[in-house]
C-alpha cells in the first residue's frame, strides 16, 4: 500500500467506498477539487480497473471494506459510499459512530435527500443521500415547477440512458430507482402525484442521458416557470457543465414539457454516461459545500499539512 | 449424523487437531462441512480448527445460526481473489468458492469467470505458504462435462465433455475447466497435493430455494401450497445427494484421497423429474396439482447423473440418505424455519 | 415442416386488449373489456392479455394515459374469464414489483409476461423470479427482437430462462421480419432452450400470418395474435386469419372458428376507431425498424411541425429508438423542421 500524495493546503480528506465506475469517477473528480483530497479508494478486487487506476495514481487502496475506516478512524473527514444499498445500511451506523460526514450514492435512503442546486441554503451534516441520477437531473426542474405553481397535479419524469452506462446494480435495482426518484420529485415540487420511468437505450453509438419532465397543472404560469427554470439551471450548471435544456419549456397537448440533456465530463466514465456524471458532480458539490462550511466555521479544524 | 455411519469418525481421524480452511464458507457446502466438523469436535473431541472465508458472514448466520459464536470456527471476510490470511498451520483446504447459481453465470459471466479463475489461483498460491500442507480439495463442477449424451446413463470421471468455448453460457464451465488445469499445474509445479471433486446436484437444509432448479421449485411450491410445475416432459433424470452425505464424502476425499485423483460427488440413484414431483407431493402431505410445461424445444430432456463407482470403490461410499429421506428432511427444515420466522 | 406437426397444439395468446390499446390511445374502457372477454371466453381463447399498451404501470403522459387504472381494467376482464387465462404485459422501468406486479396478482392475473428490449434481459430477472415464486405462469418476452443478432437474442433468452421464465416469446415489434428471418431466430431458440418458444408478429409488411406459420414450422408453440389485427399501425397478426390457417394446416388451437370470427367482428365494430391497414407510414415504419406504437404520435407531431412523417420514421430508425422513447419524436421533429427551414431560407 502506498501512501497518498500529500497536498499542501487546507483540504478535507475523503475516502471512497466502492471501486466500481462511480467510485473511480469520484476519485478523479476529487483529485481536481481544491477543497478535498482522496486518501483512499476501498474496493473488493485488487485487480479491478478502479483499484488499479487508484494504485497507478499513488492513492492508497484497500479491500478491507468498512474495516479500513474502522481500523483507521482518523484517516478521513468525508466518506463517499458508492457500494450498494445493502452495504450502506451496514456502513451507516459505523460511520455515524465515527462522526464522519457521509455522502451516500446508493439508494439506501438513510439520510435526507440532497440536490445541491436547490438545497443551496442549509448547512449539511451527517448522512446525505444523493437521490438517483434521474433525480439529480429532474429535481431541479420539479423544484422550479413548484416555485412557479401552488398546485401541481402530477409530474412525470422520463429518463433515457445509454444501456452501457447502466451497470449490474442499476439493472437489478430499477424499482428502487423509480420509487426513490418519485418520492424526491414529489418532495421538491409539492406535486400530488409523481411517476418516474427509466429506459435503457441500447443504441450504438451510445446516446447521452436525456430526461423529459411532463407536468399537469391546471393553470400553468409559463412566464414565471421559465424564469425559475433559468435560475435553477444556472445553479446546476455550476457543478454540471454538461447540463442543458433541450426543448421547452413549452405546452404540448395540455402539459408542460421540459426536456434536458446531460453530457458527462468524461473523467473516468465516458461522456455519454451523463447519468453517472451528474450524481457524482452533485456528490462533489455537496461535499465541497460541507468542506467550505467546516473550514470556515471552525478554522481550528484539523487539516492535512 | 447418519452420514458418518458406524466407522465414519474413525475414517476421518487424520483431521484430528488439524486446521481446515473452507473457502466459500458461507454457502451450502461450507455450512454442511462446518456442521459436520462441529459435530466431530463436540462428540468425538476432534479439536478441528475451522477457518471459513467468504465475502459476507451474514449469509451463513442466516442459513446456519447454530454455527454462530462457536470458538472452533473463525470467519475471515474476504473476496477469495484477495484471500491472503491463511494460517500457516493449515493442513487442509476445501476450495468451495463460486456460486453455482446459473442466473449469476449468465447475468455476470465475466465476474463469474474471474472469481473462479483468480480465486483458484489465489488459493493454490496460498497453500504453498502452509508449513505442513496435506491436501486441497478443489470443488469443480459437473458442468465441465457439458451436456450428458443421451446414450450414457451416468457420467464417469473419465468422460471428456464437449463444450463450445466461445459462447457466453459456457463461461462457468470453462472457468471450472481452467480451475482443474490450474490444480494440475500447481501439483506439477509447486507439488501442492490436490484432489478434484465434481459436484452434481445437492439437496438439503441451508439451501436457499430461490434459484430456479427443479428440486427448489418443487420444494418451494410445496411449502407455498402452489401447483408443482415440471419444465420439459418430466423424463429428465437427476440425482440428489443430501448435504451431510456430500460433506462426509468431501472430508473422506480430503483425508484419504490419492493426490491427483478426481471424483464425482453426487448420488448414484437417479430419479425422473415427474417422479421427483410426485415424491415431493407425497412428502408434503398436501393435495397439490402437478403441471407439466412441455417445451417445443429439442432439449426437453437433459439428464445429469454421476457415475459414482470411483468414490464408492475408493471410500466404500454409500449415501445414507435416499432422495425420499432428503425431501422429507428438507421440507421439515424449511417448515420449522418458517415457523420460527413467523 | 416437421413430420409430427400434424396434430400439434399451438397455444394462442390474444393481446387485443393490450396491444390494441396502442391504436386507440389507450382508451379501452372496463365495459369494452368485459364485453370482449365474454366473447373470447366463448370462443375458447386460451390467454387474453389486458392492460395499457405498454403493460401494467405504464399509463403515463409519455406513453398515453389509460382510460381506467390497471385494477379496473383487470377486474373487468377477470370477472368475465373462466376457462380463459388472464395475462398481463410487464416492462421493468415502467412497472415495479411493489406498485404494479403485486396488485395485478391480487387482481387474479394468471399469466405474467415480463418484457424487455431484446438486449436488456437482465432487468427482468427480479420480476421473473418474483412471479415464478408466487406460482404464476411466467413468460419472458424480448421486444424489438430485430435489433439484436440471432446469437445475442439467444443469450438474452437464456438469461430469462435462467431467471425462471417458463416460456420465451420474441416480438417483431416493428413488423420488419420476413419468414426466413423468423425461421432463423425461432429455430435457434427452439434448438437451444428447454422452454416453449413463442412469436408475436406485427403486420407492417403484410407478413404477420406467414411469419407466424414460419415460426411454428421450426418449433414455436405459442403465437400471439389480435382480433382483426387490433394493434398499432398496420396491426398485429390477425387472430381469426391465423386460427383459420393453423386449422387448415392441421394444427390444433382449441379455439372455435365461428367464435373467433365473431370476436373479430365484435372488435371491429366496438373497439376500433379504424381497422388496421398497411398504410404507407406503416410500411415505412416496418422498413425503418421503428416500433409501430410510434405511428400515432409521429403523425400528430409531424402535422404540428408540418413535416413528412416518413422523414421522422427514417430519422428515428437511424437513431435506434426503442419503445418508451416517444419523447425523441419531438426532438427529431424539431431537428427536421429546423433543417427544412434552413433549406427554405
Amino acid at each position: 500500500m502506498r501512501s497518498p500524495a500529500k497536498k499542501v493546503g487546507t483540504r478535507l480528506r475523503a475516502v471512497i467506498l466502492g471501486s466500481g465506475n462511480i467510485g473511480t469517477d469520484l476519485m478523479m473528480k476529487i483529485l481536481r477539487s481544491e477543497m478535498m483530497e482522496c486518501v483512499a479508494l476501498v474496493g473488493r478486487n485488487l485487480s479491478s480497473p478502479g483499484l488499479t487506476k487508484a494504485a497507478s495514481l499513488g492513492i492508497t487502496i484497500s479491500t478491507d471494506g468498512i474495516g479500513f475506516i474502522e481500523k483507521n478512524p482518523d484517516c478521513c473527514d468525508i466518506v463517499f459510499d458508492a457500494t450498494s444499498a445493502i452495504s450502506h445500511l451496514e456502513h451507516a451506523p459505523i460511520l455515524e459512530r465515527l462522526g464522519k460526514f457521509v455522502i451516500d450514492l446508493t439508494p439506501a435512503k438513510v439520510g435526507p435527500f440532497v440536490v445541491p442546486a436547490v438545497d443551496a441554503a442549509g448547512p449539511l451534516s451527517g448522512n446525505c443521500n444523493m437521490v438517483t441520477c434521474g433525480g439529480q437531473a429532474s429535481v431541479p426542474i420539479a423544484y422550479a415547477l413548484g416555485q412557479a405553481h401552488d398546485d401541481i397535479e402530477y409530474i412525470e419524469v422520463v429518463s433515457s440512458i445509454a444501456s452501457r452506462s447502466a451497470g449490474q446494480a442499476t439493472r437489478r435495482n430499477l424499482d428502487e430507482y423509480i420509487h426513490t426518484t418519485e418520492s424526491a420529485v414529489k418532495l421538491y415540487s409539492g406535486a400530488r402525484f409523481a411517476k418516474a420511468i427509466l429506459n435503457l437505450n441500447p443504441a450504438v453509438p451510445c446516446i447521452n442521458m436525456q430526461t423529459t419532465i411532463f407536468a399537469k397543472i391546471a393553470k400553468p404560469n409559463m412566464e414565471k416557470f421559465a424564469e425559475c427554470l433559468q435560475t435553477v439551471v444556472r445553479q446546476v450548471q455550476q457543478y454540471v457543465p454538461g447540463y442543458e435544456i433541450l426543448v421547452g419549456p413549452k405546452i404540448d397537448n395540455d402539459r408542460v414539457v421540459t426536456m434536458l440533456r446531460v453530457i458527462g465530463r468524461g473523467d473516468y466514465l465516458p461522456a455519454y454516461a451523463g447519468n453517472l456524471d451528474i450524481i457524482n458532480c452533485a456528490a462533489i458539490a455537496a461535499a465541497e459545500r460541507f468542506a467550505r462550511q467546516t473550514l470556515q466555521i471552525s478554522p481550528s479544524f484539523r487539516v492535512v499539512q | 449424523m447418519r452420514s458418518l455411519g458406524l466407522r465414519g469418525a474413525v475414517a476421518l481421524e487424520p483431521l484430528r487437531h488439524g486446521t481446515l480452511v473452507i473457502t466459500g464458507g458461507s454457502g451450502f457446502v461450507g455450512a454442511w462441512l462446518s456442521t459436520l466438523c462441529a459435530y466431530l469436535n463436540d462428540k468425538h473431541n476432534f479439536g478441528i480448527e475451522l477457518v471459513l472465508t467468504a465475502r459476507r458472514k451474514a449469509r451463513l448466520d442466516d442459513s446456519a445460526p447454530h454455527l454462530a459464536g462457536r470458538r472452533d470456527i473463525r470467519f475471515v471476510p474476504a473476496d477469495i481473489r484477495q484471500f491472503i490470511d491463511v494460517p500457516a498451520a493449515a493442513s487442509w483446504i476445501i476450495h468451495a468458492t463460486g456460486s453455482p447459481d446459473n442466473r449469476a453465470h449468465v447475468s455476470n459471466p465475466m465476474e463469474t469467470m474471474d472469481v473462479i479463475s483468480a480465486g483458484t489461483y489465489r488459493v493454490l498460491r496460498t497453500a504453498e505458504q502452509c508449513l505442513n500442507f496435506r491436501m486441497l480439495v478443489n470443488l469443480s463442477s459437473a458442468a465441465i462435462y457439458g451436456s450428458q449424451p443421451p446414450e450414457l446413463d451416468a457420467l464417469p470421471e473419465d468422460f471428456i465433455g464437449r463444450i463450445d468455448p466461445a459462447t457466453m453460457p459456457s463461461a462457468y464451465a470453462e472457468a471450472k475447466r481452467y480451475g482443474e488445469a490450474l490444480c494440475a499445474s500447481a501439483r506439477s509445479q509447486s507439488r501442492t497435493p490436490v484432489i478434484i471433486a465434481r459436484p452434481f446436484t445437492f439437496i438439503g437444509p441451508f439451501q436457499a430455494l430461490d434459484a430456479p432448479w427443479a428440486i427448489n421449485n418443487f420444494l418451494h411450491a410445496a411449502l407455498k401450497q402452489q401447483p408443482l410445475k415440471i419444465q420439459g416432459d418430466g423424463n429428465t433424470r437427476r440425482s440428489f445427494l443430501y448435504g451431510s452425505d456430500a460433506a462426509f464424502l468431501l472430508l473422506r476425499m480430503l483425508v484419504s484421497g490419492t493426490n491427483g485423483s478426481i471424483f464425482n460427488v453426487g448420488h448414484p440413484n437417479a430419479i425422473a423429474l415427474n417422479e421427483l414431483a410426485a415424491l415431493v407431493l407425497r412428502k408434503s402431505g398436501l393435495p397439490l396439482e402437478i403441471k407439466t410445461n412441455t417445451a417445443g424445444g429439442r432439449a426437453a430432456t437433459a439428464h445429469l447423473v454421476p457415475d459414482m463407482t470411483r468414490a464408492s470403490q475408493a471410500f466404500e461410499f454409500k449415501p445414507a440418505f435416499s432422495v425420499a429421506d432428503s425431501v422429507e428432511r428438507t421440507l421439515a427444515w424449511h417448515r420449522a424455519r418458517a415457523k420460527i420466522a413467523a | 415442416m416437421t413430420a409430427d406437426s400434424g396434430a400439434k397444439f399451438i397455444l394462442m395468446s390474444d393481446p387485443s386488449l393490450r396491444d390494441g390499446n396502442h391504436a386507440v390511445g389507450h382508451s379501452l374502457t372496463p365495459d369494452q373489456i368485459a364485453a370482449y372477454c365474454r366473447i373470447a371466453e366463448n370462443a375458447g381463447i386460451p390467454i387474453v392479455e389486458v392492460g395499457h399498451g405498454n403493460g401494467i404501470g405504464a399509463s403515463s403522459l409519455q406513453l398515453g394515459l389509460a382510460a381506467a387504472p390497471d385494477g379496473a381494467l383487470l377486474k373487468a376482464a377477470r370477472d368475465n374469464l373462466k376457462r380463459s387465462l388472464l395475462g398481463v404485459h410487464v416492462i421493468p422501468g415502467f412497472a415495479t414489483i411493489d406498485r404494479d406486479l403485486k396488485p395485478a396478482m391480487d387482481a387474479g392475473v394468471d399469466v405474467f409476461r415480463i418484457a424487455s428490449h431484446c438486449t436488456e434481459a437482465d432487468i427482468t430477472d427480479r420480476f421473473l423470479n418474483y412471479s415464478r415464486k408466487q406460482g404464476k405462469t411466467t413468460y419472458g418476452v424480448l421486444m424489438m427482437s430485430h435489433m439484436a443478432t440471432p446469437e445475442i437474442l439467444l443469450e438474452e433468452a437464456r438469461k430469462m430462462e435462467a431467471s425462471g421464465a417458463e416460456a420465451l416469446v420474441i416480438m417483431d415489434s416493428s413488423g420488419t421480419y420476413l419468414p426466413n428471418d423468423v425461421r432463423l431466430r425461432i429455430g435457434k431458440l427452439v434448438e437451444n432452450l428447454s422452454i416453449p418458444v413463442g412469436f408475436h408478429g406485427h403486420n407492417n409488411l403484410s407478413m404477420a400470418v406467414a411469419n407466424s406459420i414460419a415460426a411454428v414450422e421450426v418449433g414455436a408453440t405459442i403465437l400471439d395474435a389480435s382480433a382483426r389485427g387490433f394493434g398499432a399501425g398496420a396491426g398485429n397478426t390477425q387472430l381469426e386469419a391465423l386460427v383459420a390457417v393453423l386449422h387448415k394446416l392441421g394444427y390444433q388451437t382449441g379455439i372455435d372458428l365461428y367464435g373467433v370470427l365473431d370476436l373479430g367482428d365484435y372488435a371491429e365494430e366496438n373497439l376500433m376507431k379504424v381497422v388496421p391497414t398497411v398504410s404507407s407510414t406503416s410500411i415505412v415504419s416496418g422498413m425503418a425498424g421503428v416500433f409501430s406504437g410510434f405511428l400515432k404520435p409521429v403523425r400528430r407531431i409531424a402535422a404540428e411541425y408540418k413535416i413528412d412523417p416518413r422523414d421522422i420514421f427514417f430519422d428515428l430508425g437511424k437513431r435506434g429508438v426503442v419503445a418508451g422513447q416517444e419523447d425523441l419524436i419531438l426532438e427529431s421533429a424539431e431537428k427536421l423542421a429546423k433543417a427544412k427551414l434552413a433549406k427554405v431560407s
